[in-house]
């Protein structure tokens, strides 16, 4: 089977200051080298290879890489050392509510969202229906998002997310929350992103969400991984850690 | 997404409407400030110089040209050096190009702007200044007025990301610079050394531009509109290259 992401050595070190200094003494810092930052590690060395097709769950606990991890194979961080090699495009939702706007319509923040994700226009104004209707929104669809919920909020996210056209799916937290209805839902449209032979990566809490979805997990400990495999075996790994 | 794809330029686009709409939204005047803020100005100088309004109204034209230009440039950049932090959620989420929300926030000040020149045009009717056939020429001096504001903009806010003082220094440079471009005075009425200092500036050039094609009648100095133009598309793409290299360090900074 051939490979979606080949992850080889990969590391990232942040560099914190825990004083927090302001930019002036930052640049005081620095010109009387008293410069000290503490390397924190959040990512150590850590290697796997997803094929393609498959999905991944990626648990642990708060602060063990996931997220990290995320925004480096959606490239939006660098990484200090090792290789990550990716064939095909990558869509990654990070956070539900990125970028809407809450004093506009939830038509007007539906093409502001989908062409973030970089859907193109014409796609979301012919599935524009769809996605009013999926995301369950019709009575609201001109009402303002300030007057949303959050579960509302994250189904229509969802909805738009599922227009996306990249073959590697990067999903950050959120399939935890929501209505069993939105759940349900959701849980339809991962249905057909796994029929339509994409890969994925989910990090999630919710072991549930891991188990019905995921036929591999990696869990994350302080920016290593312990455990990668099918996904029977490693959640019950998870528990014991 | 890749630069310069339509997308990308279809996400500009998008930002700088949806802004502008989402700023003027729940405001019982909504997008009519557009209109208003810039109309105010010019009605203002109307009654303070209106004797020479009585005379012609070329003066009042003559500030109202440097005001607009002015205000479009120091406001649009401003709002540049604080948009990676305004828009912390975007830049740490999503995977685009970040330069395009800081073209985005200037798209937000060029639709303005297009008011603002349309007011300007409505108040060189009204004082019966007329147009002359090098009015074909704006378009060439809004667009080169536009990619300067752009280049400025981007490497500030690139440099915003590491230090955030750059708002301030920008905000000084905007009071300053009020009487270091030619506003409210007429170069010729410096000194040489400091018609050296007011004159070659990009932004003066700018304002010496429309001033010739609208209230003097003829063809701007050519060579100083190329200069000026290659001056911004270079600044404008060394900018962007920059982004492009350092674009993950400016999501991690922020």
């Amino acid at each position: 089977m051939s490979l979606a992401i080949k992850v080889k050595n990969l590391t990232k070190e942040f560099y914190i200051d825990k004083d927090n200094p302001t930019s002036l003494n930052l640049l005081i810092k620095i010109i009387t080298l008293s410069f000290k930052s503490t390397k924190f590690m959040a990512l150590d060395n850590i290697s796997f290879e997803i094929n393609k097709g498959d999905r991944v769950g990626l648990i642990g606990d708060n602060g063990s890489g996931k997220t990290t991890l995320l925004r480096i194979l959606s490239g939006l961080y660098s990484k200090t050392s090792g290789v990550i090699e990716a064939s095909g495009k990558i869509a990654t939702l990070l956070n539900v509510d990125t970028g809407m706007e809450w004093k506009l319509s939830a038509r007007e923040n539906i093409y502001l969202f989908a062409m973030m994700l970089g859907i193109e226009k014409t796609k979301i104004e012919k599935n524009i229906k769809n996605i009013i209707k999926f995301a369950g929104i019709k009575e609201f669809i001109n009402a303002p998002l300030g007057d949303f919920s959050r579960g509302m909020i994250e189904r229509l996210a969802f909805t738009i997310f599922r227009y996306t056209d990249a073959d590697i799916l990067l999903i950050d937290e959120m399939l935890s929350s929501g209505d069993i209805h939105f759940k349900e839902e959701s849980y339809n449209v991962l249905k057909e992103f796994i029929r339509r032979s994409r890969t994925m990566i989910i990090t999630s809490h919710d072991m549930e969400v891991i188990r019905k979805f995921c036929n591999k997990t990696i869990i994350l400990k302080e920016g290593k991984i312990v455990a990668y495999g099918p996904t029977k075996i490693v959640v019950n790994k998870y528990y014991k850690f | 997404m890749k630069r310069f794809s339509k997308q990308y330029f279809n996400l500009i686009r998008q930002f700088s409407v949806t802004w502008l709409k989402a700023r003027d939204r729940r405001m019982f005047l909504g997008v009519i400030w557009s209109f208003l803020n810039p109309f105010l100005i010019a009605l203002t100088l109307f009654f303070i110089f209106r004797n020479d309004a009585n005379h012609g109204g070329s003066f009042l034209i003559y500030i109202l040209i440097g005001t607009i230009i002015w205000n479009f440039i120091t406001i649009s950049v401003q709002s540049a050096t604080t948009i990676f932090l305004w828009r912390r959620d975007i830049v740490k989420n999503l995977s685009f190009p970040k330069e395009i929300l800081t073209f985005g926030q200037v798209g937000m000040y060029v639709i303005e702007h297009i008011f603002e020149i349309l007011i300007l045009l409505g108040f060189i009717l009204v004082m019966k200044i007329g147009f002359s056939f090098h009015i074909v020429l704006i378009p060439l001096i809004v667009f080169v007025e536009i990619l300067l504001a752009l280049s400025l903009a981007t490497f500030l806010s690139f440099i915003s990301a590491y230090a955030q003082d750059i708002e301030y220094i920008w905000a000084a440079f905007a009071r300053v610079g009020l009487f270091i471009v030619p506003i409210f005075y007429t170069i010729e009425s410096l000194s040489d050394r400091l018609q050296i200092l007011v004159k070659y500036n990009p932004i003066s050039q700018i304002m010496i531009f429309y001033r010739d094609i609208l209230l003097y009648h003829h063809w701007p100095n050519m060579l100083n509109v190329v200069l000026v133009l290659a001056f911004a598309i270079l600044f404008l793409f060394l900018n962007i290259a920059i982004f492009k290299k350092y674009e993950k360090n400016v999501v991690e900074r922020v």
